[in-house]
């Protein structure tokens, strides 16, 4: 119980540094995806391209690593079901937003996610100022000043799309890795480990359901 | 549940929340920094390509050589097939633009060095796709990438503002036009004569029922200054799933 609490103790310090803008993150998931959901992604220097991340215990991935520099986002749901003896599936859900649809209220800069699929739905996805599609991964922009911001192989064979602006409307997806390099603000943050048998229950169940967007 | 099973049910759950918060406390992997460093396409840059759209804006990408394949399928108006006794009118518009321009002779350079003669640079004023239209790359290092819309898509087009999309395509793309249709076998290709028959016509608008273009390097731009404007969201891609394989 002592250790139980410790650890509390050390994640609400953690979620305070994340409320101050103090801290960044960055979140990974070992051998198999996660789920994320968001009511609305928007991002100033933004791009998209082909990558590899390394995954615990699999090996190398492709993935496409959808990057801008600076962010807000409308409502927030990161979750991933993981296996334990004696008490089974167990999911981890990382959850942020103020319930209103009308506000972006997360913000955060030079972020990073490592997508397998993703779904936009209504608007879908929107790309503004001049969109490129078919450069080299390496020059996709996103942080000024920073060469190849997306860490991917270089030469040909790597697809990007760069875009001034963008935005991904009720977006539902698979991630490896959500990393954020700069302050990030995530009001309503909420972590909850439940149990599946005890009512956990994960962001969504497939990218085109109609669960519910956070806000 | 016995004091035991409790016992061991509190360990796994404080196991859980230590992944949690040391997933939280870890700073961005070293891996990815160390891939961060500089990199130039080839050495001192010289693999950049160098392209003027349409608009005359010159622009250096660094490319992929990855093809994007925009397809939208031919409508198949008649179940009997593709016979030249079987008229197949193409009379659904899948696609419109409101001009087209053609340049041949365009020469790419790639990441690698490597050059590739004999494309097309089309240019589309107010692309618009309304149905079945989907992008999935070709040539990727062991991936294919696949942006599915399902319903009306933007590709250069925003109300208000002159958007124009230069695609840079192989001479083997093709497109079906609405007043160019004969049967199925009426794909025009940009290194034929009926293409230069599609530039006289479509000074207005045009539109079309299939489209199969093989886009190595694409970029959208606009009146505004340098060719770009902000806030007119020129591509939108609605209902869209995007896979990676």
């Amino acid at each position: 119980m002592p250790l139980m609490l410790v650890a509390f103790a050390v994640m609400g310090g953690m979620v305070t540094l994340l409320r101050q803008d103090v801290l960044a993150a960055v979140v990974t998931y070992q051998g198999t995806t996660a789920k994320f959901s968001s009511g609305r992604v928007s991002g100033q220097d933004i791009g998209f391209g082909m990558a590899q991340v390394d995954v615990a215990g699999v090996g190398t991935r492709n993935v496409l690593a959808a990057g801008f520099a600076t962010g807000t986002l409308d409502g927030l749901c990161v979750s991933q079901v993981q296996t334990l003896p004696v008490i089974g599936d167990v999911v981890i859900k990382l959850t942020a937003g103020d319930g209103n649809s009308t506000t972006r209220e997360i913000s955060a800069t030079n972020v990073q996610l490592d997508i397998t699929q993703l779904r936009g739905s209504g608007t879908g996805i929107n790309l503004d100022g001049r969109v490129q599609i078919g450069m080299a991964s390496q020059d996709v922009t996103t942080l000024a000043g920073v060469d190849n911001p997306l860490g991917a192989p270089t030469g040909t064979g790597w697809w990007g799309i760069d875009a001034t602006a963008g935005d991904i409307f009720s977006a539902k997806g698979y991630l490896y890795d959500a990393e954020i390099g700069g302050p990030i603000s995530l009001p309503g943050l909420r972590i909850s480990v439940t149990p599946k048998a005890a009512g956990g229950t994960e962001c969504w169940s497939t990218p085109g359901d109609a669960t519910p967007v956070p806000h | 549940m016995t004091g035991a099973g409790r016992r061991w049910q509190r360990v796994w759950v404080l196991l859980g929340v230590l992944t949690v918060v040391l997933a939280l406390t870890l700073w961005p992997d070293s891996p990815r920094e160390a891939a961060r460093a500089a990199q130039a396409c080839g050495a001192g840059d010289v693999n950049r390509a160098t392209l003027t759209t349409k608009g005359g804006v010159t622009l250096h990408p660094c490319l992929s050589k990855v093809t994007t394949v925009m397809t939208v399928p031919r409508t198949q108006t008649s179940s009997l097939g593709c016979g030249t006794l079987f008229l197949q009118p193409c009379y659904e518009i899948k696609w419109h633009i409101t001009a087209v321009s053609k340049t041949a002779n365009q020469t790419l350079k790639y990441a690698d060095g490597t050059t590739e003669s004999g494309l097309y640079r089309l240019t589309f004023q107010q692309f618009q796709i309304d149905k079945s239209a989907t992008l999935a790359t070709s040539g990727g290092s062991g991936y294919t990438t696949t942006l599915v819309p399902d319903t009306s898509a933007k590709l250069g087009n925003a109300s208000g503002q002159t958007i124009n999309t230069d695609l840079w395509v192989t001479a083997d793309s093709t497109i079906n036009l609405s007043f160019l249709t004969f049967s199925c076998n009426d794909n025009v290709r940009p290194d034929n004569g009926l293409w230069t028959l599609a530039d006289v016509f479509i000074d207005v608008s045009a539109g079309g029922c299939g489209m199969n273009l093989k886009i190595r390097y694409a970029v959208t731009t606009s009146s505004g200054a340098n060719g770009e404007i902000t806030g007119a969201y020129s591509v939108n891609l609605p209902n869209t799933l995007l896979t990676v394989s």
